[in-house]
């Protein structure tokens, strides 16, 4: 469940390494290539990215058809700080129908492997954020059809204009 | 009467001198004017975001979180006492070492580069933070090498208010307090990673409260000034 998603949390103990799980794969402390390859996806996505969707600690960011939710768990870290965890995925056409729903899922699996746990609540705002990106992305989809029919209209008048019609 | 040689030498060198004054002088402006741009860089849990927030909301946060992906911060002018203040906007980044590529980038873009660490941890021996400092420092000092010219580093040695001694220290004699601090083994390694004490300055202080904080951002940022 976990293979369409990147998963990064940081320890409750704040010295431990963070915990990294890519597509499936949990990777080793001294695996220092593929954490930073990871941290470098959700960089990406966060600085050139748009906030969609920010409600009770839960935060999701789209750039270029890929995302990064971030979910409070209800651990806190040994300096009394909330911590969250990544979820880094790519999305098309079926988002929000599955997308969602699988990335609770995920979200649940990864955060009971690490001993943390996530609020009932939150998994029903993690589904529902999915619908704003589906919203934008419905959007995204109509303003390029727009652009394309409006070019086309334009080429299609000058080549008219060209042809002394 | 065409004037000679050598007062034509003398024109063209004064104009050489003169043009390159006020090209500096065009440059401290234009840095001035549009703000400086700061990367704060540490472990987990030294105060990145404390420091962050202050610098760019003028508030500490009530809430805390870990700091995983990025935030990004805004630019702000302020007021510290007599100081000028204008940040540019600025990231937020998570202190983990698989953030180091990320370090890197704000480091490259920076004009001062703070670099938090637990100051109450190296001064009681805990010889984890050691570790991690070094391996930080062995880091950032190939970036700062290959800079030209380096950005302003600061080492930034954060809470003190958990230290007995610095407790205790009273406001003349903090300096001697520092001094000490400077000579723990590790600092002076630090330091000489960071390319010496003329390259790299060492403030120590607390953020417990707004009006620490600005004590220390006031510390830091006197020295940027000078």
């Amino acid at each position: 469940m976990t293979e369409k998603f990147i998963f990064w949390a940081q320890a409750l103990d704040n010295a431990s390494s963070d915990y990294f799980d890519v597509r499936g794969d949990e990777l080793s402390s001294d695996d220092s290539v593929r954490r930073q390859e990871a941290v470098s996806l959700v960089s990406s996505v966060i600085t050139s990215g748009t906030r969609i969707y920010e409600v009770s600690g839960i935060l999701l960011t789209e750039n270029d058809r890929h995302f990064v939710l971030e979910v409070p768990s209800v651990q806190l870290d040994r300096a009394g700080r909330t911590a969250p965890i990544i979820c880094y995925g790519d999305y098309d056409a079926t988002v929000g129908d599955t997308l969602g729903a699988s990335a609770a899922v995920a979200l649940d699996d990864f955060a009971k492997r690490i001993g943390r746990t996530l609020q009932p609540e939150h998994f029903e705002l993690v589904r529902n954020s999915f619908e704003f990106l589906k919203k934008k992305y419905s959007t995204k989809k109509l303003v390029r059809k727009v652009w394309i029919l409006a070019i086309a209209i334009l080429a299609i008048s000058y080549w008219m204009a060209q042809m002394g019609w | 009467m065409p004037l000679p040689i050598v007062a034509w030498l003398i024109i063209g060198v004064i104009s050489t001198l003169f043009g390159t004054s006020i090209a500096v002088k065009w440059d401290d402006i234009i840095i001035k004017f549009r703000g400086k741009r700061l990367a704060v860089l540490g472990a987990r849990g030294v105060g990145k975001t404390r420091l962050v927030k202050f610098l760019t909301t003028g508030a500490i946060p009530a809430e805390y979180k870990q700091t995983l992906a990025p935030e990004k911060a805004a630019s702000r002018r302020f007021l510290l006492k007599d100081l000028d203040l204008k940040v540019k906007e600025t990231l937020d980044l998570s202190g983990d070492k698989a953030a180091y590529a990320e370090w890197k980038k704000l480091h490259d873009d920076a004009d001062v580069v703070f670099y938090l660490l637990r100051a109450d941890r190296l001064i009681a021996g805990d010889r984890d933070v050691e570790i991690r400092v070094r391996d930080d420092l062995r880091h950032i000092s190939g970036w700062l090498d290959a800079r030209n010219p380096r950005p302003n580093f600061f080492i930034i040695g954060t809470h003190c208010d958990l230290d007995a001694e610095f407790k205790r220290t009273s406001e003349d004699k903090i300096g001697d307090f520092v001094d000490k601090f400077r000579r723990l083994p590790i600092v002076t390694e630090l330091v000489a990673r960071a390319g010496g004490a003329q390259q790299a300055k060492v403030v120590l202080g607390s953020m417990r409260s707004v009006s620490d904080t600005e004590a220390l951002v006031y510390q830091v940022f006197m020295q940027v000034a000078s």
